[in-house]
Formats: C-alpha cells, structure tokens, sequence
C-alpha cells in the first residue's frame, strides 16, 4: 500500500502570510524538521517560483502548486497551506500578470509519473469550481485533510 | 501523427498533468490516434521545435514567439477557458 501524499500535520490554516516568499520559507522548513526535504529545497522551490511562477487563476479562489526538481526531496508529500486573506503569486504560464492566492499545495514530488494519478486528481479538484469552494469552506485544517483524501481515494475514479 | 509539445520548467509535474488532460480531451473528442503529446523540459525545446506541430506552454517563456503555433497550458489546469482552448489546438492541427 502507498503511503498517502497528504498528511494531517502538513496541511494547515493561516490568517495571512507576509509574501509569498515567506510562506515558502515557512512550508519548506516545516518540511524539512519532517525530513521530508533536503536543505536545499527552501532555496530551490523559491528560485524555481520566481522564474517559473505557480499561481493558477482559478474559481472561486486562486491556488498555487510551488515546487522544484525532484532531488531535493526525499519522500513524496503534498504540503497545504489554506489563507483567509490572500498573498500575491505571480501567474504560471506569465511574465506580468499575478494572482491573489488562497490555497497553497507545496508538491514534494520525487518522480512526476508515479504521483501522476494524484496530481491529476488534485488539479481536476482545482479546475472544479464546486469541488474547490468545498475545500476552501473547510472549517479546520482536519476537516481540509479528510476532504483531500476522500478526493484520492479510489471509489472518486468513476465519478 | 501530429504532434503536441507540452513544457514547464521541470517537466516533473505540470508539463505531464497538462499533456494527459489534453489527451484525454482529444480522445473523448475522436481525435485519439492522430496526435501524439510530449510532455518536455523547457531546456529540451530547440530540439522539438523542429519536429513539433504545435507548442503548449505554460511557463512564462511561452510569450516569446516560437514558429510554430503556441497555445497555453494554464486553462488544462484551471479549468478557465478550457473549452476554446482545446478548440483553437485542434484548429491548428488540423484535425478531422
């Protein structure tokens, strides 16, 4: 059986955060107390946002899905981090335009094809405007990680 | 076989997540066999250029204009203009 990407501990609630750099920062050194990353993940996934921004354009709330290249993560994990107000990403796929993000998934990715089916899921969820304002509503980060994981779980293939 | 080149930056994530929506969009549009989707680095893309029909980018590069028909990747992740999209995609290769 596979260990599941999400975990309760990693996804979590915030009122605000002070830029998207250091919401970053903070995610990455949680995940690095975790031993979910190496040292140089913090660095990595901030280079890596600033020259290919993750900010997606979504409704009713913008998300955000920062990473980096696989070798600076030893174990596969998706950290969440849910906004009551929103911190600045630039656009994916921009040079100019930037979003006004609510819902960061920080992905920990150690191999794309392998998490292929969950990152399908996830960014079906996102593109789903009921399915993202039910995850947006959660009241408390376990009621967001129960929510994730009813999303992975297999019986949501056939629908 | 037509062909769909797919780009991010790391071509861990995104580039695949994006080139299996498109292809399953193709498919359940008939469109299965006549087009094949590479999911690439960004650093790899002078080499497909060549071979490529059309680029779908979605790294900020993509705004720099490539010879071949460039469309975006971001409405296969957001949902957000997907539909025309997809249509000017399947416009631009052509397909029957």
């Amino acid at each position: 059986m596979t260990e599941s990407l999400f975990t309760p501990k990693l996804v979590q609630f915030r009122k605000r955060a002070q830029d998207a750099e250091s919401l970053l920062r903070d995610m990455a050194a949680q995940l690095l107390r975790a031993q979910v990353v190496t040292e140089s993940f913090a660095d990595a996934v901030v280079a890596r946002e600033a020259d290919f921004p993750t900010g997606l354009p979504t409704q009713p709330v913008a998300v955000a899905i920062p990473h980096c290249a696989p070798g600076h993560v030893l174990k596969p994990r998706i950290s969440v981090r849910r906004l009551e107000e929103p911190v600045t990403f630039r656009e994916m796929g921009s040079a100019t335009r930037q979003v006004e993000v609510r819902l960061v998934c920080m992905l920990c990715l150690m191999d794309g094809r392998s998490q292929l089916s969950t990152l399908q899921r996830l960014m079906t969820a996102f593109a789903t405007p009921a399915t993202l304002e039910r995850l947006y509503a959660a009241v408390s980060p376990t009621e967001l990680y129960r929510e994730l994981m009813l999303l992975m779980s297999p019986a949501k293939l056939n629908q | 076989m037509k062909t769909i080149i797919v780009a991010c930056g790391g071509g861990v994530a995104t580039s695949q997540t994006v080139a299996v929506k498109l292809q399953n969009m193709l498919e359940d549009n008939g469109y299965g066999g006549q087009v094949q989707i590479e999911a690439i680095n960004i650093n790899s893309i002078d080499t497909f250029l060549n071979s490529a029909d059309v680029y779908v980018s979605i790294s900020p590069y993509g705004e720099a204009s490539f010879d071949i028909p460039t469309f975006s990747g971001v409405p296969f992740l957001t949902g957000v203009g997907v539909s025309e999209e997809f249509d000017k995609i399947v416009h631009a290769l052509k397909l029957t």
